[in-house]
């Protein structure tokens, strides 16, 4: 499943048959299954659950140093997010960046270190 | 299983104490059922099914008349909040955002935008990896259809 690369597909077990919302890392592939990675209805899901987490991130791109060589920006950007819709909320956005793991440092959005790659970003 | 809900209200419960506007049945990710509708329903999964909820568990909660229906739904998604494991996005994060929301719009001039409301309860619904971030929406999608006219100040639109 992993080149699927995105959070969340549609999965149905024959060709037009009724499909249901998986997400793609948690879906082990079957013989049979149809796999649907970019219908209007996961491309919106998708674009819902980046602004989630959107909310929870600086979002100063043009003074971050990882800008233009970010993941989450670039995510951000492929599904489709001009606006976070959010009003300001509870947040972590006066956490230290953790660099004590392998995976991307993004600034600190908060994310668990085991799970910095779910809601689509890779 | 398949006692008239009257029957379990009235009968065997002996009635309300106060005027009720709504039983929430089925735990806090049950449906949240009108009296309007309590004639309609009997204890088994086929009805509250066919009708738009959910027996669960089948506990059976007392909204007062008097208890303000955005204040519940407040309370249930705080619940969801605090109960979230945080392994998946739209519950560990849609959860506070949804709290936030209905706080918002009860402590300040501000209105949510339907739409954005809409999104966060489809995208805990479709998105969550287990029944909690995707039960919370069916209780609130009751409360949105049976008392709009309650809940429509906080909300912009339509
Ligand atoms: S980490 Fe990425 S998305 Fe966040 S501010 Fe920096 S460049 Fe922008
Ligand atoms: S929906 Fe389930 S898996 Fe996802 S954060 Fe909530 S409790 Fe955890
Ligand atoms: S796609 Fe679900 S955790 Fe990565």
């Amino acid at each position: 499943m992993a080149p699927v690369g995105f959070r969340s597909v549609e999965v149905a077990l024959q060709a037009g048959g009724p499909r249901r919302t998986k997400a793609s890392c948690h879906t082990l592939m079957e013989p049979g299954m149809f796999i649907y990675t970019e219908t209007p209805e996961i491309q919106k899901l998708r674009k819902n659950i980046v602004e989630l987490v959107l909310t929870d991130h600086p979002l100063d791109c043009l003074t971050c140093e990882v800008n233009g060589n970010c993941e989450l920006q670039d995510t951000a950007a492929r599904v489709g997010i001009r606006k976070v819709r959010y009003p300001d909320g509870e947040n972590h956005l006066d956490r230290e960046k953790d660099l004590s793991h392998p995976y991307p440092h993004f600034r600190p959005v908060e994310m668990h270190p085991v799970l910095p790659l779910c809601a689509g970003l890779r | 299983m398949g006692t008239p809900l009257r029957v379990v209200v009235d009968e065997m419960g002996g009635g309300f104490r106060e005027p009720v506007k709504a039983l929430h049945i089925g735990g806090p990710l049950g449906g949240l059922v009108p009296m309007s509708k309590i004639d309609d329903l009997s204890i088994d999964f086929e009805s509250f099914a066919s009708n738009g909820f959910l027996l669960g568990h089948a506990s059976i909660l007392s909204v007062p008349e008097r208890f303000p229906l955005v204040k519940y739904l407040e309370h249930l998604f705080a619940f969801t909040a605090h109960e979230s494991c945080g392994k998946c996005f739209p519950c560990r994060i849609g959860s506070v955002r949804g709290k936030e929301l209905l706080q918002k719009a009860q402590s300040e001039n501000y209105q949510i935008d339907r739409e954005l409301w809409n999104d966060l309860l489809e995208t805990l619904e479709k998105g969550s990896l287990c029944a909690l971030g995707g039960g919370i929406p069916l209780p609130v999608k009751n409360a949105m259809q049976y008392f709009s006219e309650e809940l429509k100040p906080y909300f912009s639109r339509g």
